[in-house]
């Protein structure tokens, strides 16, 4: 009788267990294939389901189609028009939730899986570049190249932001080994010279949000070069906004050219 | 020879007192069963406003394969009982439970009662009238089953029958219980309110109480009409709100023009489904801490400024699809990574 017990036992841990999961569990291979979805809802809610496997980033597979859904992500949000009709339009939920889920399983394979292309894929995401998550870009030597592209082809917004991703890497690297700072660099002195370079050029674009960032990225890394450049953007940036009567990117250009005059003088001394 | 008969017969005493040992013992009929243990929880789900009781029965890992664990659960309402169920497990169960959910109702008690047993797996040995049975863990209150006998031997011999027990032996239990109050209702509109941030298409993943909301708020530069920009004279305003818009100002430099405050979930759900957007059901504006200033492509930048200054979480222009017509703002602590 202990026999048989014992036998049934065995019986239903082996069997039933594969039984409901051959049943009920969708493969990976099934949810892979939803990244393909038309509709972000649906890319959202397979990127869920996804992360719910456990150890599913060990497959190379799985992490190849994680960084194509990001870079999948990169096209729809630069080509994103919100009176497209048959889309379901972004909205909180999409930056709250899918995108910081997808960036969370990617930085695992930035972090432990050393997929340089992680990286790449994830500095062309949108995020604030004072956020956290722009901090961590500005520490990965395999981002350097894509910021590059993004801060002379990107439009306004994601050029601005890549400008200062792009500051924040050269000032850590003159500061490497200082504390709280990386013990090395991203970038060498040519394409850093080179970063400056644009966006000094860059300063001329229409588009103030993109100014605004380019003013902070100077603030950051500039030289006396700069100073005058601040300065003389404080006489004639033209955006007036109406409504507060006031020139905001020539008062940010001024009070970024006192500072930078400032720090320059203090590290002469 | 006889020396061999005392010798054999000595064995055989000692064989059968051996064997003996394995026989469970009368015992006083008692409430605490030996071999099964077990717990008993209770939670509520505001959200779906269902109470949920759940009880387990464990047994001992040596007595799985002769026993099988069974739990009662009893729930409870206010002292009367509601609902029961049984689930008794198979011999090769270590554990088994049960879960009961009902409806919750404002201010009420509820409590789940588990008890917890086990019942031998083996069948009824019946041998010349007399009804015998397997106890090999010991456990046994057999003088309270009307069993004649206990057992613990093969089969053997002619005139053995081998009988299904009609019911099961039950082999003592014990029990545990746990209680909880639902919270009480608010008795005004703040109950539609509520009831919203449960209800679909509505429901959210917020979970607000009655204190939660008010029918004033009020800074320098901003008044209700700009915190509640709901359906109902109740709205969430949280004090890192007001607080924070008031830091904005002071970090600005003059009071940005307001877009948005506070909205009960049908608002928010209007509003998405007229954008065509995804309902945003963790919105922060539903929370009470979040506002939407108005801004232009000169003073977005700025005012995002002032918003990370007054330590608020700034949703990235880019997730508004390249539109600097407002700067979101909100006070929800910990921000997202990107903002």
């Amino acid at each position: 009788m202990i026999k048989k017990a014992a036998f049934i036992k065995l019986l239903l841990i082996v069997c039933l267990p594969i039984a409901v999961l051959s049943q009920h569990a969708p493969s990976t291979e099934d949810v892979l294939s939803r990244f393909a979805a038309a509709r972000w809802p649906d890319r959202a809610e397979a990127l869920q389901q996804l992360m719910q496997m456990p150890g599913v980033l060990k497959s190379s597979d799985v992490r190849d189609a994680l960084i194509a859904l990001q870079e999948k992500e990169n096209v729809y949000i630069r080509t994103y028009d919100p009176s497209t009709l048959g889309d379901v339009p972004m909205s909180e939920e999409y930056g709250d939730e899918y995108t910081t889920n997808l960036a969370g399983a990617l930085k695992i394979v930035a972090d432990e899986y050393h997929d340089g292309r992680a990286v790449s894929a994830l500095a062309a995401s949108f995020y604030n570049p004072d956020s956290p998550f722009a901090s961590w870009i500005a520490d990965q030597k395999d981002a350097v190249p894509r910021l590059m592209t993004m801060l002379t082809s990107d439009p306004p917004v994601t050029s601005g932001n890549a400008a200062y991703v792009l500051a924040t890497m050269i000032d850590r690297d003159r500061r490497v080994g200082s504390k709280g700072v990386r013990s090395y660099t991203v970038m060498d002195p040519a394409t850093r010279q080179r970063v400056i370079t644009s966006i000094r050029a860059a300063l001329a674009d229409t588009h103030p949000y993109k100014r605004d960032w380019l003013i902070n990225s100077l603030l950051m890394v500039g030289d006396h070069t700069d100073v005058i450049l601040l300065q003389s953007l404080a006489k004639t940036d033209p955006n007036f906004d109406r409504q507060s009567s006031k020139y905001w990117q020539r008062d940010h250009a001024a009070s970024a050219a006192a500072k930078l005059q400032a720090r320059l003088t203090r590290s002469s001394q | 020879m006889k020396s061999n008969r005392i010798l054999s017969r000595t064995l055989l005493v000692g064989c059968c007192a051996l064997a003996l040992q394995g026989l469970a013992k009368p015992q006083e009929i008692s409430n605490t069963s030996k071999g099964a243990y077990g717990y008993t929880s209770i939670s509520y789900d505001s959200s779906s406003n269902t109470v949920i009781g759940y009880s387990e029965t464990d047994l001992d890992a040596s007595l799985v394969g002769d026993y099988s664990p069974i739990v009662v659960g009893n729930m409870y309402q206010n002292g009367a009982l509601l609902l029961t169920q049984l689930v008794k497990g198979t011999d090769v169960d270590d554990s088994i439970s049960v879960t009961i959910s009902v409806a919750g109702s404002p201010g009420a008690t509820f409590m789940m009662k588990g008890t917890h047993s086990e019942d031998d797996s083996y069948s009824d040995y019946n041998q010349n009238g007399q009804l015998v049975y397997l106890d090999p863990g010991d456990l046994s209150y057999w003088l309270s089953q009307q069993v004649d006998e206990l057992w613990s031997f093969p089969f053997l011999g002619d005139g053995t029958q081998v009988s299904t027990r009609s019911g099961h032996v039950s082999l003592g239990s014990t029990y545990d219980q746990a209680n909880l109050t639902t919270p009480a209702a608010c008795g005004d509109q703040r109950d539609t309110i509520i009831s919203e941030y449960h209800t679909a298409p509505y429901t959210t993943t917020l979970d607000p109480r009655c204190a939660d909301f008010t029918q004033f708020a009020s800074t320098t530069h901003y008044n209700w009409s700009n915190f509640n920009t709901g359906d109902y004279s109740w709205a969430i305003v949280r004090t890192t709100l007001t607080t924070g818009v008031e830091n904005v100002v002071s970090h600005y430099g003059s009071a940005p023009g307001w877009n948005s405050g506070y909205r009960n979930p049908a608002k928010e759900y209007r509003i998405d489904q007229g954008l065509g957007a995804h309902y945003t059901r963790g919105s922060r504006h539903m929370a009470g801490d979040a506002a939407d200033f108005n801004s232009s492509a000169s003073t977005w930048q700025p005012i995002h400024d002032a918003g990370k200054s007054a330590g608020g979480c700034v949703e990235p222009q880019a997730y508004q699809g390249g539109s600097a017509a407002h700067v979101h703002v909100d006070w929800r602590g910990q921000c997202p990574a990107k903002w």
